[in-house]
């Protein structure tokens, strides 16, 4: 059974659970002896079915539950017996515009996360690419001291290069859904392809080093030196997102508790003031039941 | 501008409160009949609605944020004295196994005792105690 499946047969058995939990105290109501009954029927946890709130409200006023009331109703009749649904929508619609707020905090979260993620695998890649490439490129150019170039060497490393780049293209857009023959993870895809790039980086570069001269290797060390401090000062500056995002996710998590308080005790305001003024009015209407 | 709202509105039913407490002469009464416990609050309903939580902050015992609180089981029919409106109220075990303490309750409302019966539902969201949906016997089921 999916997660899913057992949210709907989970409720569903639940809200049966609800009706059974009534039948009692209905017909317990039903032959009450006081005059004058007051009864609230209270709609709790509004931010999970929140979204569908006029099956809710369906539900609860025109459903099985509906006809309970109603043959209570109909026994005691209006004067004896009143009845209310209690739903706090408008505080909870707004309450909503904070979850929605929590939301894309999050999912901003998630976004920077993995560009952090992705940058180190860059930088990785640039560093490793440079290192090995001037330690090639300066042995080459030691050996080249001693004895002509081999070109053949040369020819291989730009051969290898090449179907490294060629290889590297297709991994791009393998499929990632389980059920496809060649399907791998993204993360597993991205790092294959990373490897890729990073290995003919090395051989296009040690290719241009071995027809070339120091000069090449030179070049190569400070080209490695300028993306890396390129890289790092983009980390730094996506540390610094992510601390504002963090400040702010933490923030709307702190408003969010204390507007769900904020509901809970305007709602038990309203309950207490409801309650007090009814039964004062019961009890001014009905005076020989209180003196 | 939603808070403020509310805050108007609580201040429009609070001077309303007020204004009927000063014109009507008996209300004075009234109150002190609550103050002696006169108003009798039943909560109902199946387990894991947020019956107790309800109760609670009905009754001033815990603040709004014990919502946050996880569910656990009531065992047996609680009775709490209101804080600051007089009188107390009563909450029910809602598990199925303990609904036979039901009864002492609605022998309060056949003999006219209660005020106030609020039945808690949730559309069937209840929570369960302690255990992972997946070891829940409609999962395993």
């Amino acid at each position: 059974m999916s997660e899913r499946n057992f949210a709907a047969a989970y409720t569903e058995n639940r809200r049966i659970r609800e009706i059974e939990a009534f039948r009692p105290l209905e017909s317990h109501i039903k032959i009450a002896k006081r005059e004058k009954i007051l009864m609230l029927t209270l709609v709790t946890k509004q931010d999970l079915w929140w979204q569908s709130r006029e099956q809710v409200k369906e539900h609860y006023q025109n459903g099985e539950y509906s006809q309970f009331i109603n043959n209570i109703l109909l026994k005691k009749g209006s004067d004896s017996f009143q009845h209310e649904y209690l739903y706090e929508t408008k505080e909870l619609h707004d309450a909503n515009a904070f979850i929605s707020l929590l939301k894309d905090c999050t999912k901003e979260k998630i976004r920077i996360t993995k560009e952090i993620r992705n940058s180190h695998y860059q930088l990785y890649t640039i560093l490793l690419t440079g290192l090995f490439t001037a330690i090639l490129s300066y042995n080459f150019y030691r050996s080249s001291l001693s004895r002509p170039i081999q070109l053949t060497s040369a020819h291989l490393l730009f051969s290898v290069a090449l179907v490294i780049l060629l290889f590297s293209f297709p991994l791009l857009y393998l499929p990632t859904k389980p059920k496809s023959f060649l399907a791998v993870s993204n993360h597993f895809r991205k790092r294959l392809v990373i490897f890729c790039w990073s290995v003919f980086g090395m051989c296009f570069l040690s290719f241009l080093t071995i027809l070339g001269s120091s000069m090449y290797a030179s070049m190569l060390i400070l080209i490695t030196f300028i993306l890396t401090f390129v890289f790092i000062r983009r980390l730094q500056n996506m540390y610094s997102e992510m601390k504002v995002i963090d400040y702010n996710l933490a923030k709307v998590i702190r408003s969010t508790s204390q507007f769900r308080e904020h509901i809970a005790s305007v709602f038990v305001t309203k309950i207490k003031l409801e309650v007090t003024l009814t039964t004062a009015e019961d009890a001014l209407e009905n005076p020989r039941l209180y003196f | 501008m939603f808070i403020e709202k509310v805050i108007w509105n609580i201040e429009t039913i609070v001077t309303a409160y007020e204004l009927s407490r000063r014109a009507v002469p008996g209300f004075q009464r009234i109150v002190k009949r609550f103050q002696n416990g006169k108003l009798k609050i039943a909560i109902f309903g199946a387990g894991g609605t947020g019956k107790t939580t309800l109760g609670n902050m009905l009754a001033g015992k815990a603040g709004a944020s014990s919502i946050l609180n996880p569910y656990q089981e009531s065992i047996s029919v609680d009775r709490i004295k209101l804080a600051d409106i007089p009188g107390s109220v009563i909450i029910v075990p809602g598990q199925e196994p303990r609904q036979n303490k039901w009864d002492e309750v609605f022998s309060e409302i056949i003999d006219g005792q209660i005020n106030l019966i609020i039945n808690v539902v949730s559309y069937g969201y209840h929570s369960f105690e302690g255990i992972s949906y997946q070891q829940h016997l409609l999962y395993q089921a």
